[in-house]
């Protein structure tokens, strides 16, 4: 492995400048099971690793602020799985978050590495994509809050400035659970990236979101604007809408599926994640 | 040249202060510098699990940390895990015939303790999610599975069986009092035909003592690896 130089700063402050002083030399290392198999292939060769798991002022927590759910930094997987806000009001979180890797990487990985790793086969970015997840981004000059389906620009490639640092998720607060679902397709069921993943969410209004992973370098969307949401609609009228709705996804063959494969299971796995998606928002209505 | 780091911890129950190197992987420093070579080293991407320890009462991929990130933190590995005698899962392994080259079950221990730790009557599937991130090349896992299955059921996850308390006839000391045992014929100890045995070796796969290659230090070897490309087709 290459050398480097390593901070474990207390203040936010201290990590901003270090991270304004190493620019694009610096890496952010959270749980570090992305970034440490990274700096052993030398597909990493930062001058700095900045620990950001000891930084008091980065959360690692996950707590409702007004309108959102924001969940810090240092928040790993295996505390958004166990999370009851989050089993509450997004369990498609909970099934992504408990999907990733095994046990091992879970107790490590954090859900804002997941997201700043970008890589398209990511388990967790379709259900933030389709719950209309934000980042906030810190740096010394403030802080901005963005989409994190802009966020992420491709594989492996996000739109993070010099000297900033993602300090947490924000999901808007819905009025009911979420209904949402995520599905995936792995060659085995555990321990495997997605072949295919797809989180489908029917918020408040009515509207149906896909957001689909590992079929193009970054999270693929399609909305319907609401006889999905629609009970009345027949399955074969739902058929015929998620027949017509993903006809521009155009993904790659690849060590684990061919185009023509992805193609198919996007149908497949939007039709599973979206009847789910139904069944959760009927239940959350009789509660509400 | 970046400068060395002094970290605190504590390994297995032991206060310790290491200097490391920033770019120093926690598994390399447990094996090279500490002489703690029950976690393996294989995939080296966190996908096998045979580096697996526990940090602060979580399972991880040594493989995966830096060994700066663990200053501050208590780790347990297979060396720790039954540091008195072996524990009953070491012992249900063993009796189930769970260990067979025994490469991945230090890291297949740690996984399972730290299950029955936190989830003591686990249902099948729980088992079997909880051991999805260790790979055994000898496909052992159904056996794995019997032996937490019954360490669950007897209740007795926790606690040690001393040296001198160990059955040494093939039948382990741990398990459901109600449960069929192979009582291995006394008179003639040699005479195993229709009784358990315990795998030769086995106590010491169990315990993380077993030598693997990897595991063989021999300071004044001189070692060379060679590395071939395959022939290509023109065109």
């Amino acid at each position: 492995m290459n050398s480097f130089d390593y901070l474990s700063p207390l203040k936010l402050d201290d990590a901003l400048s270090a991270l304004q002083e190493y620019g694009p030399e610096a890496r952010v290392l959270a749980g570090g099971t992305d970034l440490t198999v990274a700096l052993r292939d030398g597909k990493a060769k930062p001058r700095l690793v900045l620990d950001c798991k000891r930084i008091g002022d980065v959360s690692s927590g996950i707590e409702l602020r007004g309108d959102h759910l924001a969940i810090g930094a240092r928040v790993r997987m295996v505390d958004v799985a166990s999370h009851p806000d989050i089993q509450r009001l997004f369990p498609a979180l909970v099934e992504a978050a408990n999907v990733v890797g095994s046990f091992q990487i879970r107790n490590r990985a954090t859900l804002v590495g997941n997201a700043c790793n970008a890589s398209p086969a990511a388990d967790t970015v379709p259900v933030l994509v389709a719950c209309g997840a934000r980042l906030e981004l810190t740096g010394r000059g403030g802080r901005r809050v963005m989409p994190l389906v802009d966020f992420i620009q491709g594989n492996r490639k996000i739109a993070l400035e010099r000297g900033e640092m993602v300090t947490a998720v924000h999901l808007p607060r819905p009025a009911n659970p979420v209904g949402a679902a995520f599905e995936r397709m792995t060659r085995r069921r555990g321990v495997d990236l997605a072949t295919v993943n797809v989180c489908c969410a029917i918020d408040d209004a009515g509207v149906t979101t896909f957001a689909f992973g590992a079929v193009a370098p970054k999270p693929f969307v399609v909305r319907e604007p609401g006889e999905l949401a629609d009970t009345r609609t027949t399955a074969s009228r739902r058929d015929a809408i998620l027949d017509a709705l993903f006809t521009d996804v155009s993904p790659i063959t690849d060590v684990r599926a061919s185009a023509d494969y992805r193609r198919a299971m996007v149908q497949v796995l939007a039709g599973r994640a979206h009847g789910r998606a139904i069944q959760r928002r009927t239940a959350g209505d009789r509660h509400a | 040249m970046p400068d060395d780091c002094s970290i605190a911890l504590t390994i297995n129950g032991e206060a310790r202060t290491l200097r490391v190197q920033p770019h120093d992987v926690l598994l390399d420093v447990l094996r090279d510098k500490l002489d703690l070579r029950g976690p393996k080293e294989c995939c080296s991407v966190g996908e096998c699990g045979a580096c697996t320890i526990a940090v602060d009462g979580r399972t991880v991929n040594a493989c995966l940390m830096l060994a700066v990130e663990a200053a501050g933190t208590s780790i347990v590995t297979i060396e720790g895990l039954g540091k008195r005698g072996t524990t009953p899962l070491q012992e249900a392994f063993l009796k189930h015939g769970a260990v067979q080259c025994g490469f991945c079950i230090p890291g297949m221990l740690m996984s399972a303790q730290a299950l029955l730790d936190q989830h003591p009557d686990p249902d099948d599937d729980a088992i079997r999610e909880a051991l999805s991130g260790n790979l055994c090349r000898c496909a052992g896992y159904y056996r794995m599975f019997d032996a937490v299955r019954e360490v669950a059921r007897s209740g007795a996850a926790a606690g040690t069986t001393s040296p001198s308390e160990r059955a040494d006839d093939g039948v382990a000391a741990v398990g459901d009092a109600e449960a069929p045992r192979h009582e291995a014929p006394r008179r003639n100890r040699d005479f195993v035909v229709g009784s358990s045995v315990k795998r030769f070796g086995g106590l010491e796969r169990v315990s993380g003592t077993q030598a693997f290659l990897a595991d063989i230090a021999c300071p004044t070897c001189c070692t060379s690896s060679s590395s071939r490309s395959m022939p290509r087709a023109p065109g």
